[in-house]
């Protein structure tokens, strides 16, 4: 890397590296039975550089051949992309250690033998069929610059997923434990999937109407992606975001406080610095109801004249590979701070209204606008506190900022989704179609 | 590539997987160009040409199956290590069985109308600017995203049974969005051109963009569709994302495989509705979909699914094929290097039936015409699927535009619910099913066709 970036000094006013490195293995329990093992090694490296204050860049997964990516860099000069800010220089940057050498050294065999644990729990106890998925992975990343910056991080990164189908579909409950190394599920979480599960196997209808609905964790991806483009500083510059100009005022109920914090070692892939070399910090996006700011990468944080909010990722709304993508705004550690009741408090709270496990096409909808329209998957329908059961073919709909002013209670606990400790929200007055 | 390259090629991974001591092997090295302009708005947020490689490894030995990806040469002895220790893990409690495939040794050149990598890249600039011009040009529109996609992937796959192909794809397309805005409400509608036969496709296309810029500043003046259940009437579209989502998953032998209850209720011979055939075929010459070998080394073949309503077949991998007793059909598709492959369907699509548009709206009479698709997800035998925009239909009248539909069924119950067949028929031009990887190949279309008791989702 520093050879190339010496390289890459001689023929740009300014030049940066970035190097990403992954190594993985991950195992499928299907049906009981394990479908599928595969390990993985993939490296990369993305130049850019800035001459004349234009942009070019390349990448590359070996590193051989400096002169032809250097090559490939200068001549995407042609775009014309326009580079006015400066690569940040070298800062002093906060600690963040999630790397668990036992995550490298697992082998196949021993996850199977974790996974085997969680078969063995609910063997026999589960109508349908029991799947298991579990994951390890090592990453090092590291970003070089002209102006002195070097930082790189390495992390670890363990899941297991236990996922019991309902019968005769592949709808289930299904929980993402994430951990930097190999720890075995506690009973008492997986007697909780169980116990979900069992209360959840009748099949009911409701028909369609406005009522309460409890989001929980994995059911609020949605909401990210849709807080990530009405809050990225290029929604803002161009007056497309419905929160473009309120930046001060309450757009969400007080007890709503959203915020993005890489350096909180509660959830995976913390980070002391973005893909650019810029340090991470908490950034509050909605504080007590209140809409505080816009996020950034470098670029947009020139064009709107404002410091660099460390969230330039190289990353999209579905993920993406982060050797070929550029870095552009965007939050990957969202948090919401929790509430003030428990679980079981919230239950009570629902005189009749359905719990959301998680949603499927989240992804599509007026994701600026904050419209959203999610099949169930499951959806399960609670009267009086009790899970009755579970919603044949429903959708629950909405606007999300409609939604942050119903919200009536936030969880005091998190829960992992995906890697993000997340809370359960209550909503009211929610639109549920159904059958 | 000259014929002479790509065999020294082909030897090389020979030469990395012979000797090794197992009941099979294979291995593909693939070399993936890829050319990037992006716009957003008025900025040129990135131009690009890279080249990037890497190897897939997966071994079979003792019923046991394992894969490994490495993106460097020199950590393919790991690979191999890594894949045999997998296949020696699972082989303790699965035995897996890959169906024959012919012994096959052919080099495939891609046929394009004008070949992308002899268009410079000014052009290529030049072309993607002008169409991201039209659209902001357009009144309300307050911004784009439009990107220039060019991939181009060189495939040198080699087995231990002496299979040796190598086949070059190459993709293009030009899509993003338009955003309009008027005060608070911004509405969005998606564009797309492209395909799999070069750039000849790109040309002579404003109409497009203009036609997308004018119904996202539509959509601001439309009603949010509310919630419930209808009769809808889908536009060529959105009956290629229902083939697709709805469908086509429950088609993928992988899928099954594992799942007791859908294999179940998959079964070929199965009569699950009246009216519909839906056909795979990635055969067709010109299409997004086309492909000539699998990522196995597998010539691919067209598979009608269902035949009016009955099932008729599936699409596999040779390990599928194996655990179904059936022939392999060629599905076995990677995104590129960094993948093992998995049962992908190519292009899919309706086959077209016997009703004209006006028909078809008076079968409807009161009900939704719901229009192109925007993004769908499967779960089991549950699908969502999402539309751009739509209209009111009032005794078979085509009535105002509405926004924000999102439509849901379960496959089976839906399938029953097929009232007509429309007789045009329309595919995509450009793919992206993210079933864990993402496959810019995956055709769909269709004609129009009438679903009644459909359960939509407003706001």
């Amino acid at each position: 890397m520093e050879k190339l970036l010496e390289m890459a000094r001689k023929v740009a006013d300014q030049a940066e590296v970035f190097l990403h490195e992954q190594s993985s293995s991950t195992l499928s329990i299907e049906d009981s039975k394990p479908s599928e093992m595969e390990g993985s090694i993939q490296t990369g490296y993305a130049l850019r550089i800035i001459k004349d204050g234009k942009m070019g860049s390349a990448y590359t997964r070996n590193l051989i051949d400096r002169e032809d990516l250097i090559k490939n860099a200068m001549n995407s000069l042609i775009g014309g992309v326009k580079a006015d800010y400066t690569f940040p220089a070298h800062q002093n940057i906060g600690s963040v250690d999630q790397y668990d050498k036992r995550t490298k050294e697992l082998g196949f065999s021993d996850m199977l033998e974790m996974c085997t644990q969680v078969v063995d729990f609910f063997e026999g106890k589960v109508e349908g069929q029991l799947d298991c998925y579990a994951g390890a992975a090592t990453t090092r990343r590291r970003v070089m610059n002209t102006s002195g910056c070097d930082h790189e991080e390495n992390g670890s990164r363990f899941y297991l997923v236990p996922s019991l189908v309902f019968p005769n579909t592949h709808t289930s409950i299904l929980r993402y434990f994430v951990t930097n190394g190999p720890d075995t599920l506690p009973e008492k979480d997986l007697q909780d999937i169980l116990d979900t599960y069992t209360a959840s196997l009748p099949v009911v209808d409701m028909g369609s109407k406005k009522t309460k609905v409890l989001f929980l964790p994995l059911a609020d991806q949605g909401f990210q992606w849709r807080l990530n483009a009405a809050a990225n500083a290029k929604n803002f510059l161009d007056k497309s975001s419905p929160l473009a100009s309120k930046v001060g005022k309450s757009i969400a109920s007080d007890m709503v406080t959203i915020y993005n914090d890489p350096l909180d070692l509660e959830g995976a892939e913390a980070c002391a610095f973005d893909d650019e070399g810029v340090p991470t910090r908490r950034l509050d996006i909605i504080k007590d109801g209140v809409l505080q700011t816009s996020f950034n990468d470098l670029d947009y944080a020139k064009k709107m004249g404002v410091e660099p909010t460390g969230t330039g990722f190289r990353t999209i709304m579905w993920g993406g590979d982060e050797v070929t993508l550029p870095p552009t705004p965007y939050m990957k550690h969202l948090r919401m701070e929790p509430g003030e009741h428990s679980f079981d408090e919230m239950l009570e709270m629902m005189d009749e209204g359905v719990m959301v496990f998680n949603g499927i096409g989240a992804h599509s909808g007026n994701i600026l606008n904050g419209d959203f329209s999610y099949g169930l998957n499951p959806g399960v329908l609670v009267k009086n506190g009790e899970i009755v059961g579970r919603l044949r073919d429903g959708m629950v709909a909405g606007n999300m900022y409609d939604m942050f002013k119903k919200v009536i209670a936030i969880e005091k606990q998190n829960h992992m989704k995906n890697g993000i400790p997340l809370p359960s929200v209550l909503y009211e007055d929610v639109a549920i179609s159904a059958k | 590539m000259t014929h002479e390259k790509q065999n020294k090629i082909l030897d090389q991974c020979q030469s990395h997987i012979s000797g090794v001591k197992v009941d099979y092997i294979d291995i593909r090295y693939e070399i993936k160009k890829e050319t990037n302009i992006g716009f957003d708005s008025r900025d040129i947020k990135e131009v690009s040409g890279n080249t990037t490689d890497g190897y897939v490894v997966r071994v079979m030995d003792n019923g046991g199956f394992g894969v490994s990806t490495v993106s460097r040469a020199e950590d393919i002895p790991w690979a191999i290590k890594k894949a045999r220790d997998a296949a020696k893990v699972i082989s303790s409690t699965t035995k897996a069985v890959m169906a024959d495939a012919p012994v096959v040794k052919d080099i495939i050149t891609v046929e394009l109308d004008m070949d992308p990598r002899t268009t410079s890249l000014e052009e290529k600039l030049e072309i993607t600017k002008k169409y991201n011009d039209i659209m902001l040009g357009e009144p309300e529109i307050s911004s784009t995203t439009l990107n220039y996609s060019e991939v181009y992937r060189q495939k040198f796959y080699v087995n231990s049974e002496g299979t040796r192909v190598s086949e070059e794809l190459v993709t293009v397309s030009i899509s993003g969005e338009a955003v309009a805005t008027r005060g608070d409400v911004s509405q969005n509608v998606r564009v797309s051109i492209g395909g799999s036969t070069g750039m000849e496709k790109l040309h002579g296309r404003e109409d497009v963009f203009k036609a997308r810029a004018k119904i996202a500043r539509e959509l601001l003046d439309a009603e949010p569709v509310k919630g419930g259940n209808y009769t809808v009437l889908l536009n060529s579209s959105m009956t290629g994302v229902f083939a697709h989502e709805a469908f086509g998953h429950f088609s993928e032998a992988d899928i099954l495989e594992n799942n007791r209850s859908l294999r179940e209720q998959m079964q070929l011979g199965r009569k699950l509705g009246e009216h519909i055939t839906i056909i795979a075929d990635s055969t067709m010459k010109g299409d997004l979909g086309f492909y000539k070998y699998d990522d196995e080394g597998v010539e691919v073949r067209k598979v009608t699914l269902m035949e009016k309503g009955v099932l008729k077949g599936r699409i596999h991998s040779r390990k599928t094929a194996g655990a179904f007793g059936e022939a392999a059909t060629g599905h076995n598709v990677a995104e590129d290097y960094r993948y093992s492959p998995m049962v992908r369907m190519g292009t899919i699509f309706v086959k077209p039936g016997d009703k004209d548009m006006n028909e078809l709206l008076e079968l409807v009479g009161d009900g939704l015409y719901i229009c192109d698709a925007k993004g769908g997800q499967t779960a089991g035998g549950s699908f969502t699927f999402g539309a751009q925009y739509g209209y009111l239909i009032k005794d078979g009248k085509i009535g105002p535009m509405v926004r924000d539909i999102n439509m849901m069924g379960g496959l089976f119950t839906t399938l029953e619910n097929i009232v007509a067949i429309g007789n045009d028929f329309k595919l995509s031009e450009r793919g992206g099913c993210g079933k864990g990887q993402t496959n810019i190949k995956s055709g769909h279309g269709g004609p129009h066709m009438v679903i009644k008791d459909t359960v939509v989702g407003g706001v």
